[in-house]
């Protein structure tokens, strides 16, 4: 395939919106296509970059209305 | 479209430009409490904790003479470049104070009530805390800043999706957007918040 999937295809293809046909055509291009499977790998890291987003928003939240933090990794010294 | 963002906080700061009493505590506030809290220090312990530092970034006395949270306007302060880099300054700053709490604490239990005394963080331990903390500062300050850098529709779809985990197709039919926008959306807050951060961290 010349044309390479953008990062909203991708999100479709790994969030299973994808029609089935969509899926399997999109699955074998990133078995050939190393430019795709590294955007699908760049989508991960930003799930990550979003949970850690998401868990300091909790903790600033919380801290913010007076409400100890609950943080998934403390750090009692 | 490109927007143009007031001057963040940390930008102010580093740049030795004046900064008021109130935009500084409330940025930095919650994290001098996390500190504390890393520290095991109680909530009355935090309080004062935040009014220490705050004092002493602010060179003012203002411990039991004023409400920290109604200092007048005219408290600023200008920080010296001189000092080195921020983050470094402040997490000396919390740190001194935190130690001065715990000795006081400590002085102060029953030597029989060794269950209320706290272990002094070591260096290493304070510092490994510290870069935690300062993450997770700069995470919120720059989810804080992102609204003023993209189009409120796309906070708006981000936010939905990305923050508070509301599935794609309802933030695409709150939004009356492709489910595809929404995805632009996030990708687009993401690349925004990325340069916030590496804008934001001061190393």
């Amino acid at each position: 395939m010349a044309n390479h999937y953008t990062k909203e295809d991708l999100e479709l293809y790994r969030n299973h919106q994808m029609s089935i046909l969509g899926r399997l055509t999109c699955q074998a291009h990133l078995k050939e296509c190393s430019e795709c499977a590294q955007l699908l790998k760049v989508l991960s890291e930003d799930d990550d970059f979003i949970r850690q987003l998401r868990a300091s928003a909790q903790i600033y939240e919380a801290i913010v209305k007076n409400e100890p933090a609950n943080k998934s990794t403390p750090h009692s010294v | 479209m490109a927007f143009t963002t007031k001057k963040s906080l940390l930008a102010k700061v580093r740049a030795g430009d004046e900064v008021s009493w109130a935009e500084f505590y409330a940025a930095y506030k919650p994290l001098i409490l996390l500190c504390g809290q890393d520290c095991l220090l109680t909530p009355d312990e935090n309080d004062e904790l935040v009014q220490q530092v705050m004092s002493e970034i602010f060179r003012k006395d203002i411990v039991g003479k004023y409400d920290p949270d109604h200092i007048p306007d005219d408290v600023v302060f200008h920080y010296d470049p001189a000092h080195g880099r921020f983050r470094h300054y402040l997490r000396g700053i919390i740190r001194n104070q935190a130690l001065k709490l715990i000795r006081k604490r400590n002085g102060t239990v029953e030597l029989d009530d060794v269950s209320q005394q706290i272990t002094e963080p070591a260096v290493d331990v304070w510092d490994e805390m510290w870069d935690e903390e300062w993450k997770r500062h700069v995470l919120a300050m720059a989810l804080t800043e992102l609204k003023g850098h993209v189009q409120p529709e796309t906070y708006v779809a981000f936010e939905m999706y990305a923050i508070h985990e509301r599935p794609v197709q309802e933030v695409a039919d709150f939004l009356n957007l492709p489910i595809a926008s929404v995805y632009t959306a996030k990708s687009r807050c993401i690349a925004a918040l990325k340069e916030i951060i590496s804008k934001l961290e001061d190393k």
